[in-house]
């Protein structure tokens, strides 16, 4: 057992360093946001809620919020319907080809999110892959809008979640019993009903690792509602780059980052409030879900 | 396995490789523009991506920031993975938590709070900036390996080194470290490619001089729609791929992630 | 040794492996002295931008000169937030973002003719609009685009962007793309406003959103769909859309009858840049009545010097500065911030 004095040297850097790098910037940033000003000028007046009671008194912002939190959720219940035949299947193979199919889930995360959009843009575009094969198909005669729109977000938003989702689903599948699954094979029970009655119940600490993940990064994504949405903020990220870029409102920029960060820590608050009340090692569910 | 379930995991498969695949397929087209498939196939795009400054002194200062960033964060993530695994005290669960917040905070807000606060602070170099917000972003991910790999090692070793009378950095040093470092190195790889391919951190913090690659693919899409682009990106997947390879193999790319 | 200096040890090691590691980065071996970081649209602009200006530049001073790509706004941000360590030493702006560079102190310093001896061969319009703190450069004409093909016959007045006949093919640049505030203003011209009231500007978008197919973020979006005919109509600037007819697409240009607002981009040099005043010689030297002729006359976009001669084609693609519809920007400075918060709210979401 390593003594106080070592314990505190080991992780007094660790914490130091999080410290200065996060938390300190994080709070610089909420005090910029108790300020009116423009871009990088000296603050107007004293300190004041002003931003935050704009924020929510204002539809428009509000309106950003409800777009993100939907999207997001729309992106989660994808992720998981999708999400757990894959993990499902995964779990049944073969040591090696669960190796191979790793690397392809994971290969959104191993490369980056740029390239992901460019792919998109080809795809999704009005002479896109897509569209040219409904065209050539004949079920559509003019080219379907589908880039720039809620729906290519969701699209390339459940693309890069996909592979936590499965990869948490798959974590907890592994600590199933395989004994259960060939329990109720021997009592009758085909495939699907095997999944659907035995395994996902016994998965089910896996989805909900699982759903909060993939909800806070889609919650927190911006390259992709940047490049594959309609013009205009549709997510707070974008929101937010706007606030500083276009409009050069420094201040209420923080003020809309830092109700993002609530929203963020709040969601996964929230889960491991949750999941402790249902039971269950709450220390998986805390590591799983900072995983994020 | 029903045939209809095969045919639902391959769909979904394809769902997940097909921006890539596409993007690779592109860099290979002879027109101007990125289709797929290509009508004319040239890898006259590859050259040419190549000879643009743009990219290669972005991919170097990419290269030289994941690195860096990784190699600071590794002793931090040690030392503090170490007291997490082996000891026990009230508040233990906390501290691992606040370690790992990056993870949960935006990108972009990081980045957007490091400048104003940098900034204000009067660190004005933008290296700092840029290295201090991607060893902010690796480092749950090295504390998550190492903690992983720790976990796993067999402790009896070390229990025979300290009986025999080695003291505790010995040990620690000639025996543990041995033992973890394939769980190390998948931990510097994984955050290595995370730093290379973040973009929301480093919108706001990077300068002519210092800009990352997939910044700078960002910029020069808004201005060229050649499929530059699309080859820049495939030797991107290469890279990527190999790496999943080589983590795949050296502890199994899921321990990094999600199991 | 204890545990706890040889835990010292290493943390000393960390430090200087990480001092050691930030010094030996890549970029900072280039001399600092004589390069210059300026920003610039890329695509056409840069191409003819480089020809008339920077190659001639770097030729007779054997400096070199850095490029910054994005856009206006992020270049703005970029100025404020380093103002004390400048990574741009030009921000070369576009109007709207040019007018709060002007009133945001300590950030950029002026330009009086003393400085810049060839600014007194700019026409008084393109300096004095910067209240001489910045000076232009160029104008591109804001005009409208159409698909000769689609339309016919050709628009002559901003009212057609309008009609119903154009519903969904539309195209209008966003807050980033240029344009955006002059467009307010024209759609408020149109209904019987003006620079000081804009509430009919407002409408008459809120009214046209619906058939508009986006908003584009930057120059090179339309180029593509432009040249698929997803859209047949909208307002651009001239050159970009000159650069797509004369690839053959059945494209064209026109002035409306209304006027046409321009685009001007002008130089604003970094206070505390290091590099001063070779940042100086650089904005002389591009004003000089060569670089500006040379300018004009491959870009085919307007030039600020007085007596610029055009030649051939520029001269019947650029409208002279007499003939430009000027907006008063000082009626429109002090409510940038509020159109473009309106435009975001209302426009474009």
């Amino acid at each position: 057992m390593l003594s106080l004095r070592s314990r505190v040297l080991l992780m007094a850097p660790a914490i130091i360093v999080v410290t200065a790098l996060l938390v300190l910037p994080l709070g610089y940033l909420i005090r910029t946001s108790f300020f009116i000003g423009e871009a990088g000028m000296p603050p107007q007046g004293g300190a004041t809620i002003a931003n935050y009671a704009k924020l929510f008194s204002d539809t428009f912002y509000i309106r950003i919020l409800g777009k993100t939190l939907w999207l997001s959720f729309l992106v989660t219940v994808v992720a998981t319907i999708i999400g757990y035949p894959l993990a499902n299947f995964m779990w049944r193979v073969s040591k090696k080809w669960r190796g191979i199919l790793t690397i392809i889930v994971m290969s959104p995360l191993l490369v980056s999110i740029v390239v992901s959009s460019y792919g998109w843009l080809v795809i999704l575009g009005s002479t896109g892959i897509i569209n040219n094969s409904l065209i050539w198909l004949g079920i559509v005669e003019i080219p379907l809008k589908i880039m720039f729109t809620d729906i290519a977000i969701v699209i390339g938003l459940t693309h890069i979640v996909l592979p936590f989702m499965v990869l948490s689903i798959l974590a907890a599948l592994e600590r199933i019993d395989p004994v259960l699954a060939e329990a109720a094979k021997t009592l009758g029970a085909n495939d699907l009903r095997t999944a659907w009655f035995v395994t996902l119940p016994l998965a089910l600490p896996g989805f909900l690792a699982g759903t909060t993940i993939v909800f806070s990064l889609a919650v927190s994504a911006y390259v992709t509602p940047a490049v594959l949405g309609a013009s205009g903020p549709n997510f707070i990220t974008t929101l937010i780059f706007q606030q500083f870029v276009s409009l050069f409102n420094w201040p209420l920029g923080a003020a809309i980052a830092a109700m993002l960060l609530v929203v963020a820590i709040g969601i996964v608050f929230l889960y491991v409030r949750l999941f402790s009340r249902l039971g269950g090692p709450a220390v998986h569910a805390q590591n799983v879900a900072a995983r994020a | 396995m029903s045939i209809s379930f095969r045919l639902l995991i391959a769909a979904l498969i394809i769902f997940i490789l097909a921006p890539i695949v596409v993007v690779v397929f592109a860099s290979f087209s002879a027109t101007g523009v990125a289709e797929f498939p290509p009508s004319e196939w040239s890898t006259k795009w590859y050259p040419h991506a190549l000879s643009q400054r743009l990219f290669t002194e972005s991919a170097v200062t990419s290269a030289w920031l994941a690195l860096v960033s990784t190699s600071i964060g590794v002793p931090f993530a040690l030392g503090a993975a170490l007291v997490l695994v082996r000891t026990r005290f009230p508040g233990r669960d906390a501290i691992q938590t606040f370690l790992l917040t990056p993870l949960i905070v935006p990108s972009i807000v990081i980045g957007l709070s490091i400048l104003l606060a940098f900034s204000a602070a009067g660190i004005r170099e933008v290296p700092m900036r840029l290295i201090g917000a991607h060893v902010l972003v690796t480092f749950p991910y090295l504390v998550r390996t190492i903690m992983a790999s720790l976990t796993r090692i067999d402790r009896s070793v070390e229990e025979a080194a300290l009986t025999l009378g080695a003291g505790h950095f010995m040990t620690f040093w000639k025996i543990t470290v041995p033992l973890i470092r394939p769980g190390i190195i998948a931990g510097m790889l994984f955050a290595f490619i995370v730093s290379f391919d973040n973009v929301s951190v480093s919108l706001f913090l990077t300068n002519v001089k210092l800009n990352t690659l997939p910044l700078a693919i960002l910029n020069y899409v808004e201005y060229n729609y050649d499929p530059s682009v699309a080859a820049i990106s495939t030797m991107l997947i290469a890279f990527s791929l190999l790496a999943a390879v080589v983590l795949e193999r050296l502890v199994g790319l899921r321990r990094v992630v999600g199991g | 040794m204890s545990d706890f200096a040889k835990v010292s040890r290493r943390t000393l090691l960390k430090g200087a492996v990480a001092t050691g590691a930030i010094a030996g980065f890549p970029a900072i071996v280039r001399a600092q002295s004589k390069t210059l970081v300026t920003t610039l649209y890329g695509g056409i602009y840069e191409k003819n931008y480089r020809l008339a200006v920077i190659d001639p530049f770097e030729k007779a001073t054997g400096a070199k000169i850095e490029i910054k790509y994005g856009g206006s706004g992020e270049w703005f941000t970029s100025a404020v937030a380093n103002k004390d360590n400048p990574e741009l030493d030009i921000a070369f702006l576009s109007l709207p973002v040019a007018m709060k560079a002007i009133k945001t102190k300590g950030v950029f310093m002026d330009l009086p003719e003393e400085l810049v001896p060839n600014a007194k061969d700019v026409d008084p319009i393109f300096y004095d609009l910067y209240d001489r703190k910045g000076v232009g450069f160029n104008y591109a004409p804001y005009g409208m685009v159409y698909r000769t093909d689609h339309v016919s016959p050709a628009p002559s007045s901003w009212a057609d962007l309008w009609k119903p006949e154009f519903a969904g093919k539309i195209l209008l640049p966003d807050l980033s793309g240029g344009g955006a505030y002059e467009t307010i203003v024209i759609a408020a011209m149109l209904n019987g406003g003006s620079e000081t009231d804009l509430e009919p500007g407002y409408e008459a978008m809120r009214k046209l959103k619906e058939n508009v197919f986006r908003f584009y973020k930057n120059n090179n979006e339309p180029i593509p769909i432009y040249e698929q005919a997803q859209a047949i109509i909208g307002g651009w600037y001239s050159a970009r859309a000159y650069a797509i007819k004369d690839k053959g697409v059945p494209f064209d240009f026109v002035s409306p009858k209304e006027g046409t607002p321009v685009g001007v981009l002008s130089y604003h040099i970094a206070a505390n840049s290091p590099n001063r005043d070779l940042a100086v010689e650089f904005v002389n030297f591009s004003l000089s009545k060569k670089a500006q002729e040379d300018f004009a006359n491959n870009m085919e976009y307007g030039v600020v010097h007085k007596h610029a001669e055009l030649k051939g084609r520029a001269k019947d693609r650029i409208t002279p500065h007499s003939q430009l519809m000027r907006l008063d920007w000082k009626k429109i400075e002090p409510q940038m911030s509020a159109m473009a918060e309106r435009w975001q709210r209302e426009v474009v979401s």
